[in-house]
């Protein structure tokens, strides 16, 4: 596999500057063709192990919008996926129809992601009131999705969801994250987001996805300003 | 536009063979031309011995080497714009500095301008301008085919070694002085090319001058008796290489102030040291040119003058040499220094048989040579030089033992009454020297922009502490840039241990500005700065970061954690072969 000089140095964990002085010194397996450089990644492997580097072998080198935090919330939607119109009575008859329209390819894997989320729904309903609701599974599920996401769900008639303010829940956001830090930092973004009536008043209007985010973007700008 | 062209096929040679052989295979090509130029030097001094030695006769000839360094000095300040001096340091300053690179045009110009120091009768060696036109030879056919530093540098020595094999006829001093004195590094992927280079210099020289030893000489039996002789003679080499060490730096700076107090022109100068050496050399002809056939004379044990006379032409050589070289002269000190080693062995060797006659020592011409080894290797502070030197250009194996105790111990005194040698010094006083490995290495390879940290979260002077606080939120650090507002001017900083106390007071929270509790005090640095320098102001204020500033806008901060994350991998990196 080829590498160019910012895909080494992001692997290396260097300054792009460092690696180039590298090369111009000499100190470096590179192969230069004119001003360009390739790396090899097994050579430059080998060359790190010798040299006792450590190598942060990232598996996507393209650095994902979401780990640099400050708009994870709408990285995570543009990572998932809105869904309207579904029907379900009950929460797990509600639960199944979702996870069936988000077409989880692992069949086993889709029916631990439904037992998680119905785990955490018997400690306490995600329903947080104002007629919204948060499933996400008990525990993180990391082999479900490489990224985070979430799934904007409205319903097609409210559903009953023990909610803290008993009333029926006309929008979902089923949060799935790696790991629990991703998870909070979502609910916090999130949370801010729900904090204002206009945001709970435009849901009711069943915006597209890209409005969602556009939305969602707007006010964790205003997030991270302040 | 053809140099272009040239380049391009040049590359795309190169890309068609695995590195390492492609090295060895420009080892070879350096070491051949660096053989030619070794050759075509000894031709023309040669050439200018047989043409002005006739002239000695005439009372005038003392003018002749003022002639040759006026001649010489014009050449290289004029014609070639070059600096004086014998071009190791510069040799050895571009190895630690830059990456090995040499100008094109150093590959003739010690090389003409030595030979009109040299041939006129100036007191010099040949072997440094040839040694400076090996590196550059070198260091441009690396450039040539665009290789990187680590290879430029190796050619280089490549350049040295062919040149030092090729001059001596001694392969392998050629290998040894160039890792001991110019690359001070011994790992293998110097040593390979280093080696081959040697050989193609020295098969060259060979080929074309014949396989002579220049000072070839019967065979030595050492006794006990040599041993304990040489220990001594240790001692009086090492204060002879000090004393010449030192007298060149007089003459140098006492040139200059001379220059400056009579504003004399350069070659005036040039040319008067020239004359005052062709005085010297009017009553001691043993102390002119580069004195190869007094060497041969007193290896032979047939120099015939006495102790006094020998003496005398000891200190004319160390003054003759000293004005040659500090006065504007061209050359290096390397024949200097086996001439003057070969006078103080010799005297040695006198006074020694003279206090206890009983004494079973080999012969003078013995002492000579282990005089030649314990100068060289005291000056040069390469005690391995200065052995194997010896040995292949006398031939001599058997003296090896002896030879290793004058070596190793007139370096070891030189060491202890000189820290650096003749070649270092100026580097060392300039701070210049970088051996690889070292401390100073990597922090002078480390350029600040390199480990400069720019997620730092700027504030503004006027903010209050409330909107400082929500900014403490967002920041992975304890330390924020304060800005102007108007002018983004950098103002100082603000600690978190500054707003530590009011972190919790809410009253403050709207009536505390951040002017009030920035630190403006605060020690900074720009980004061009060497980072010995700014860790040594980070020192002096003990702090862990410093903020680095360009004019007066703010660049990011650099910090001893970050720095000593990237000081051990460049340590890794640079100390470990490839």
């Amino acid at each position: 596999m080829k590498l160019d000089i910012n895909e080494a140095a992001s692997l290396l964990n260097l300054p792009v500057n460092t690696l180039k002085r590298w090369i111009r010194q000499g100190r470096i397996p590179v192969n230069r063709a004119g001003d360009t450089c390739i790396f090899k990644k097994e050579k430059l492997y080998d060359w790190a192990a010798k040299n006792n580097l450590s190598i942060s072998d990232k598996k996507n080198f393209t650095k994902n919008c979401a780990e640099t935090n400050n708009n994870i919330l709408s990285c995570a939607l543009a990572q998932g996926k809105v869904l309207y119109e579904i029907e379900g009575e009950k929460k797990e008859e509600f639960f199944s129809n979702v996870l069936n329209e988000l077409n989880i390819e692992n069949n086993e894997l889709e029916k631990v992601f439904l037992n998680r989320l119905l785990e955490r729904e018997e400690l306490s309903s995600t329903g947080i009131g104002n007629g919204i609701a948060i499933p996400h599974p008990r525990e993180p599920l990391p082999s479900l999705f490489p990224s985070p996401a979430i799934a904007v769900v409205f319903p097609k008639e409210p559903v009953y969801f023990d909610s803290i303010d008993n009333t029926k829940v006309f929008v979902l956001f089923f949060i799935i994250s790696r790991n629990v830090k991703e998870h909070l930092k979502l609910l916090s973004n999130l949370s801010f987001c729900l904090r204002h009536k206009s945001f709970i008043d435009f849901l009711k209007t069943k915006p597209s996805m890209e409005e969602i985010i556009n939305q969602i973007e707007i006010f964790e700008n205003q997030l991270l300003s302040q | 536009m053809r140099s272009f062209f040239l380049k391009r096929r040049a590359q795309s040679i190169i890309f068609s063979f695995d590195e390492n052989i492609l090295l060895l295979i420009m080892a070879v090509i350096v070491g051949i031309f660096g053989g030619l130029a070794a050759v075509f030097l000894n031709y023309s001094l040669e050439f200018c011995f047989d043409h002005l030695y006739v002239l000695r006769e005439y009372w005038w000839a003392f003018f002749v080497p003022g002639i040759g360094a006026v001649f010489s000095s014009v050449f290289l300040k004029k014609i070639i714009r070059d600096d004086k001096g014998h071009g190791v340091p510069d040799v050895i300053y571009s190895v630690s500095r830059k990456g090995g690179l040499l100008r094109a045009r150093a590959i003739f110009s010690r090389l003409i301008s030595s030979i009109l120091t040299i041939g006129s009768g100036g007191s010099a060696g040949p072997e440094a301008p040839i040694l400076y036109s090996g590196a550059a030879i070198g260091s441009n056919i690396a450039r040539l085919f665009s290789l990187n530093e680590r290879q430029r540098i190796t050619l280089l020595g490549c350049g040295t070694a062919a040149a030092i094999s090729a001059i001596f006829n001694a392969p392998v001093s050629g290998i040894i002085f160039t890792l001991e004195v110019i690359l001070a590094d011994w790992t293998a992927i110097y040593l390979v090319p280093v080696a081959i280079a040697s050989v193609a210099g020295t098969e060259i020289s060979r080929f074309l001058r014949g396989n002579q030893i220049p000072f070839s000489n019967s065979g030595f039996n050492i006794g006990f008796d040599d041993l304990m002789a040489a220990a001594f003679l240790a001692v009086l080499t090492a204060l002879v290489s000090v004393c010449f060490t030192r007298s060149m730096e007089k003459s140098s700076k006492l040139a200059v102030s001379f220059e400056k107090k009579l504003g004399l022109p350069f070659f005036v100068k040039a040319g008067l040291g020239g004359c005052a050496v062709g005085l010297i050399g009017f009553f001691i002809p043993d102390a002119m040119g580069e004195g190869y056939h007094s060497i041969r004379e007193l290896i032979s044990g047939t120099y015939q003058t006495g102790i006094a006379i020998a003496g005398v032409a000891l200190f004319a050589k160390i003054i003759a040499t000293s004005i040659t070289l500090g006065w504007g002269g061209s050359g290096g000190v390397f024949a200097p220094s086996l001439v003057i080693g070969s006078f103080t062995g010799v005297v040695f060797y006198r006074i020694f048989t003279f206090i206890f006659p009983e004494a079973n020592l080999v012969s003078e011409g013995g002492f000579a040579l282990l005089g030649m080894s314990g100068v060289m290797a005291g000056v040069l502070q390469a005690p391995l030089t200065g052995v194997f030197l010896i040995v292949e250009i006398t031939g001599g194996y058997e003296v090896i033992v002896p030879l290793i105790i004058v070596s190793a111990l007139s370096s070891i005194i030189c060491r202890y009454l000189e820290p650096a040698s003749i070649y270092l010094k100026e580097l060392v006083q300039k701070g210049t020297l970088l051996r690889p490995g070292t401390d100073a290495k990597v922090l002078s390879d480390l350029k600040v922009e390199e480990i400069l940290e720019k997620d730092c979260v700027e504030v503004y002077n006027d903010m209050r502490l409330k909107e400082l606080i929500y900014k403490l939120k967002v920041s992975k650090r304890n330390f924020f840039p304060v800005l102007d507002r108007k002018t983004n001017d950098f103002l100082g900083v603000v600690h978190l241990d500054h707003i530590r106390p009011f972190l919790l007071d809410s009253l403050m929270y709207e009536t505390v500005f951040v002017y009030q509790i920035m630190d403006t005090e605060i020690p900074v640095i720009s980004p061009d700065v060497e980072l010995k320098e700014a860790l040594d102001i980070m020192d002096e204020y003990s702090m862990f970061s410093i903020p680095v500033l360009e004019g007066r806008k703010f660049l990011g901060i650099i910090s001893k954690a970050t720095l000593l994350d990237q000081y051990r991998r460049e340590l890794m990196v640079q100390t470990s072969e490839i």
